[in-house]
């Protein structure tokens, strides 16, 4: 005879398998401790993860307190759950101090995450043998072969959909597909009778009306790769495409810089705002009415969605954290890092080409599960090459290289006298979603800070 | 941790639960627990503005109860203890009526 498992002697009981209250209290009081378990909950557990109700609870209290940017701590959760009127037994509270005290800061966060989702996935899995058995007992009439098929649907679906977040059937792939051809199709006839012609974007502005027009804009999920030699504009691009996005069209963005302090990223916008020379905003050689202008255009910065971060040692890690909170927090759309050369190293005994390959692939990876776009700015060789730039090339969507117009080209090439003073090209290296092999001249105003399409001269 | 740490960690949570519990037994209102509260966390979790606990041990020592005491402790009720840009207007205003108060004993 077979003794069930609860009448065992000194052995676990099915509770002990099922449930783990002290995993999910370690993983309260972490988020009470920490920013950072706060970002890792964040992405990995859902209130209905947890067994107890209270702990779900406080869980949601913390959660949306950390979306408003507010500390959970202690305090903040029992002003909020006194507000909500959640907590409405006394034992609420002692639980919740219990939490705080017993259960300390703790590194070791994915660990408990870990373990409070295993549990939460064996309860769904005893709930589907305890629906079976019942289902045996009741339906013993039933098809058996249907009931296996039911039973193995709905378990495959507890396995693998746990792992990949979305299986797409046919019928959903059929229907993705339609919706798409119809949403492209109304555009173009949109186009055609509004716009007179003029493509809309599908993304976010470049702030470059011929990169616009090839690119359709920057795409959630997309990873852009810039690169462009010391000294030739990769910060400046950096703050162009932030004035195009933050301060123009108002969307929220993320700027990394592992090289410039907070005043220097400050006096760049004064002069890429004003239109004032960069020298003369930095020495402070302007006259009353500049110093007027230039703080109209920190005016406009102030109402803007552009979020800066100076980050000497970011790491993959670093940027991955920082970009989850301000997508939870601010909804950024675009994270900029500038620049990826100067990220610190995952694994020393690494090649400098195998580093970036990994930096490049964790913000691919990074840009397509936040669904935000991630521009990664990168150094190009002196001969204009890239270090890895296959592999690069590989992981992007986009791939642009910034290089000086040489004088010889400005002379000889006779498309280029069309243009008033270019002396940039935007090399479109690859374009996953189009053309590439191209090159847009620009203007560069390396005093100014301020670039643009290079105007036609019949413009 | 070190054991201060930890012993200061235990008093935090025994005395936001204690205060917690004062408001659920109807001993203490909610604009008060929430004072209490936001006190308890300047000083521990955040350790910002010392000087504001400066202020209260200074206004407790020339409480009376008087017309400016009970300013006072509607100013503390009304401030926004997330607001970094309007705590320390707030305890300029404090300050100022402890002044007053000291004038005139």
């Amino acid at each position: 005879m077979v003794i069930p498992l609860s009448l065992r002697k000194n052995e676990p009981s099915m509770e002990d398998y099922l449930i783990d209250l002290e995993s999910e209290r370690r993983v309260l009081s972490s988020m009470l401790h920490s920013e950072d378990a706060c970002i890792e909950v964040y992405d990995l557990l859902s209130n209905a993860d947890f067994y107890s109700p209270r702990h779900a609870t406080i869980f949601d209290l913390a959660i949306s307190l950390f979306e408003r940017e507010i500390r959970p701590t202690l305090v903040e959760l029992l002003k909020e759950g006194h507000s909500l009127g959640v907590f409405t037994n006394p034992r609420d509270i002692e639980e919740l101090k219990y939490i705080v005290e017993q259960y300390i800061d703790d590194e070791n966060i994915k660990y408990w995450i870990k373990r409070v989702k295993d549990k939460a996935r064996l309860r769904k899995f005893e709930a589907f043998l305890k629906r079976n058995m019942q289902l045996l007992v009741e339906q013993q009439e039933s098809d058996v072969e249907q009931v296996l098929m039911e039973a193995e649907e709905e378990l495959t679906n507890l396995t693998a959909l746990e792992i990949d977040d979305k299986i797409d059937s046919p019928a959903d792939m059929a229907s993705l597909g339609y919706s798409e051809v119809e949403r492209r199709f109304l555009r173009l006839k949109e186009i055609r009778e509004l716009h007179k012609g003029v493509l809309p974007l599908d993304g976010l502005p470049t702030g470059f009306d011929n990169l616009n027009h090839i690119t359709l804009g920057y795409k959630a999920g997309d990873l852009i790769i810039l690169g462009a030699q010391t000294g030739h504009g990769k910060t400046s691009f950096a703050l162009h495409t932030s004035r195009a996005i933050a301060v123009d069209a108002r969307k929220n963005l993320l700027y990394l810089n592992t090289e410039m302090s907070r005043e220097q990223i400050a006096l760049r916008w004064g002069s890429i705002l004003s239109q004032i020379d960069h020298d003369r905003v930095r020495s402070g050689d302007i006259s009353e009415t500049e110093l007027s202008i230039i703080f109209n255009g920190y005016s406009q910065l102030r109402e803007s969605g552009f979020y800066s971060y100076p980050c000497p040692n970011l790491t993959p890690e670093k940027a991955i954290s920082i970009a989850r909170k301000f997508k939870a927090q601010k909804g950024i759309e675009m994270m900029i890092v500038d620049y990826v050369g100067r990220m610190d190293k995952l694994d020393p005994k690494l090649q400098e080409w195998q580093i970036l390959e990994q930096i490049v692939k964790t913000l691919k990876m990074l840009a397509q599960n936040l669904k935000i776009v991630v521009m990664c700015l990168v150094q190009l060789n002196p001969d204009g090459s890239l270090q890895g730039a296959k592999r690069m090339k590989n992981e992007c969507d986009l791939m642009l290289k910034l290089t000086p117009i040489p004088r010889e080209e400005l002379e000889e090439r006779e498309e280029l006298k069309n243009y008033i003073n270019p002396n940039y090209y935007i090399h479109i290296d690859k374009n996953r979603d189009g053309r590439s092999g191209i090159r847009i001249p620009i203007t560069f105003d390396l005093q100014k800070q301020i670039m643009g399409d290079a105007r036609r001269v019949d413009e | 941790m070190p054991d201060h740490e930890q012993l200061l960690k235990k008093i935090y949570g025994e005395t936001a639960s204690r205060i917690a519990d004062c408001c659920f037994r109807g001993e203490l209102d909610e604009e008060h627990m929430r004072l209490l509260l936001n006190l308890l966390d300047l000083s521990v979790v955040k350790k910002q503005h010392p000087e504001l606990f400066l202020l209260l041990q200074e206004w407790m020592d020339y409480f009376t109860d008087s017309e400016n005491d009970r300013i006072i402790e509607a100013t503390l009720l009304a401030m926004d203890f997330n607001d970094q840009e309007t705590m320390p207007e707030h305890m300029k205003i404090i300050a100022e009526l402890i002044n007053e108060e000291k004038a005139l004993q």
